[in-house]
């Protein structure tokens, strides 16, 4: 399974809330419409998307994912990464576009 | 046990409480599939998210037995025009804070009938009752 490590040796990405262990993600969801995720999304996958609200936590709260990728433009808040943390869910920012990141973990053999 | 929640109408900060104490509650007792706690939980995520796009604010309940779990859902209102209509995946009369926070794209409802296994709407202008059922199936598996 792809580890969030390997995903992190690409500098386009970066940890907001770095933990002690690494993670682990067994494929990747990319939308901004929660409910599509809440409806498709596998637990331990990643969601990459832009909505960086506490409505993306308790998401993954419910589907049991703990990677975040929050693509271009995303803004992110203290409190955001404060609850995030708390709740034990990385967040991983990048200045890539929702495709752009999909392509990259293709090239990569990650997804 | 039977457990309430209250859930307050146009709030994102406070909305997925009831879900996220269910799921807490859930996971501690690590008596069922973990699939099956997500499917719960994301149809709880659902309802309890309904609430505050759509309603003047209302409550939860939930009543957990060995076999089943039993999800309530009460708003005060305006209630649900056409709740077939409402059904229909797209059909959306949310606003565009709830857009802002990824919902709102009229799947909600549609959601919470597959995730369930037995789900009833009673609706008037005073308010709406959800009512879930969950047994644990084959697709917890």
């Amino acid at each position: 399974m792809p580890k969030l490590s390997i995903l992190l040796e690409n500098t386009h990405y970066t940890i907001l809330n770095p933990s002690l262990e690494d993670r682990v993600f067994t494929g990747v969801y990319a939308t901004d419409l929660l409910s599509t995720a809440i409806k498709h999304m596998k637990p331990d996958m990643a969601l990459i998307t832009l909505i960086s609200t506490n409505s993306t936590l308790n998401l993954a709260m419910m589907v049991d994912f703990n990677i975040i990728i929050l693509t271009k433009d995303a803004e992110v808040t203290e409190s955001f990464i404060h609850k995030a943390t708390l709740e034990d869910i990385t967040l991983v920012k990048t200045d890539y576009l929702t495709h752009e990141v999909i392509i990259d973990l293709v090239k990569r053999g990650l997804i | 046990m039977v457990k309430e929640h209250q859930i307050i109408a146009g709030n994102f900060d406070l909305a997925g409480r009831a879900s996220t104490d269910l799921k807490r509650l859930l996971k501690s007792m690590a008596t069922y599939p973990r699939l099956y706690v997500n499917r719960v939980c994301s149809a709880s995520y659902e309802a309890e998210i309904n609430i505050v796009i759509h309603s003047v604010g209302g409550y939860m309940t939930y009543e957990v037995s060995e076999t089943t779990i039993e999800l309530n859902f009460y708003d005060d209102g305006p209630g649900i025009s056409d709740i077939e209509l409402a059904m229909k995946k797209g059909y959306s009369t949310a606003s565009q804070i709830a857009h802002l926070n990824g919902f709102g794209a009229g799947m909600g409802l549609n959601n919470i009938k597959e995730l369930s296994d037995r789900l009833t709407i009673h609706s008037t202008p005073r308010g709406t009752h959800l009512k879930m059922i969950f047994t644990i199936g084959e697709r917890d598996a």
